[in-house]
């Protein structure tokens, strides 16, 4: 377990099922709303998504990205930080 | 069905292998034409849209050196310059591929990743296509393409003839690498990616690779250089399934075992898939998904539909 999923989400958005582009679009949309230093936890199934468009974004954005991937059930659970600014 | 040739099994091979690589490449880089231009616009990042330069440089040199060696056994089959037809078509499939989340071969290749949204995407897809090549929407395809625009006396121009000067294809072949190139090297193409399978560079130089043997292997034996496009020959597989015949009106079509008969580009498609599907197995990507919401089902089909027809009317 790493920092951020040991604390407690500030929310939780689940896009299981949705393909890509729309966790990245819902992610981003839903970073817009949260406040500065929030933790938002992302459920996502879309491989493309969890491993390609939501870290570059967080990398774009200069946000903390932490990644646990259930092996089993084969979906991610995802926290971004949303920088202090 | 007698004057048409049978298909040999290296044909055969040579065209589901064709799609397998393919299939295998785009699942393997997660190369994505519709990520290449939202990425840009979204999050400002420019690795796909590199990837997709890098790709359209290879294909544009490749595609023309085989053509100027004498490889083939025609020139490139280059299409009317229609604007009127390519503008509302391109339009339409841009928001079908944005509905869907996946182009043409986007939705064949996540097919293979078990994505049941994607089957639903490719009916209406396979739907909006037939209608336009085949069906209601044919006199709207005649119609838009009649506007034709040639440049000097050229109907079926490349991005050279706009210059009205003769020989001056490598010239402008050269001024694009020369734009490409850096554009591509800033995105350093050689570092190694954070993640599994390959990366973006990579996924980029092969299809573009691909694009080339395409051009090649579609001319050898499909019997006329087609290119790697997915429009018509998705109607060609799906006509060949549904009636018996690829119907094609201008490629060739060989008889498949006295079942049919099919265009070699009908085959690739066939591949697609299944190529997708060995790489997201190595990867241990494939999982067989559905969304859980039955307006995604209506959304994928929807969309599928639009992209179909904008595809068609657009020539591509």
């Amino acid at each position: 377990m790493g920092e951020l999923s040991n604390m407690t989400p500030t929310d939780t958005l689940d896009v299981l099922g949705k393909v890509c582009p729309y966790p990245l679009v819902m992610t981003k949309k839903a970073l817009e709303k949260l406040p500065s230093g929030a933790i938002l936890k992302v459920l996502t199934d879309s491989p493309p998504s969890a491993e390609d468009s939501l870290p570059r974004l967080c990398e774009k954005l200069g946000y903390k990205f932490e990644s646990l991937k259930n092996e089993e059930k084969g979906f991610w659970e995802i926290y971004i930080q949303k920088s202090l600014r | 069905m007698e004057e048409v040739p049978k298909a040999t099994l290296i044909l055969l091979l040579s065209g589901v292998l064709t799609g397998v690589i393919f299939g295998f490449t785009l699942q393997h880089s997660r190369y994505c034409m519709n990520a290449a231009f939202r990425d840009v616009i979204l999050i400002k990042d420019f690795t796909w849209f590199r990837a997709w330069l890098l790709a359209l440089l290879v294909a544009i040199i490749g595609a023309n050196l085989i053509e100027d060696l004498g490889i083939l056994e025609d020139t490139l089959r280059r299409q009317a310059f229609a604007p009127v037809a390519a503008i509302i078509g391109g339009y339409l499939f841009g928001a079908g591929v944005v509905i869907t989340g996946g182009c043409g071969s986007g939705i064949l290749c996540r097919q293979g990743e078990g994505q049941f949204g994607a089957v639903v995407a490719i009916l209406g897809f396979v739907a909006g296509i037939i209608t336009t090549l085949h069906g209601l929407l044919n006199p709207a395809l005649t119609f838009l393409r009649s506007f034709k625009v040639p440049i000097g006396d050229e109907y079926t121009p490349a991005l050279w003839d706009l210059l009205g000067i003769e020989g001056m294809k490598w010239m402008v072949i050269g001024v694009v690498a020369a734009v490409i190139i850096p554009v591509v090297l800033k995105g350093k193409p050689f570092g190694k990616g954070s993640r599994k399978g390959w990366s973006w560079s990579l996924g980029g130089f092969l299809v573009g690779l691909i694009v080339v043997w395409a051009w090649w292997a579609s001319n050898y034996w499909g019997g006329q250089p087609r290119g790697l496009s997915f429009i018509g020959p998705t109607s060609d597989l799906f006509m060949f399934i549904l009636t018996g015949s690829s119907n094609a009106p201008f490629d060739p079509m060989f008889n498949i075992f006295g079942i049919g008969i099919a265009t070699w580009s009908a085959l690739y498609i066939v591949g697609v898939p299944i190529g997708s599907y060995l790489s997201a197995k190595g990867l241990k990507e494939c999982k067989l998904t559905a969304p859980r919401e039955p307006q995604e089902l209506v959304r994928f089909f929807f969309g599928g539909l639009v992209m179909g027809i904008g595809g068609a009317l657009a020539g591509g």
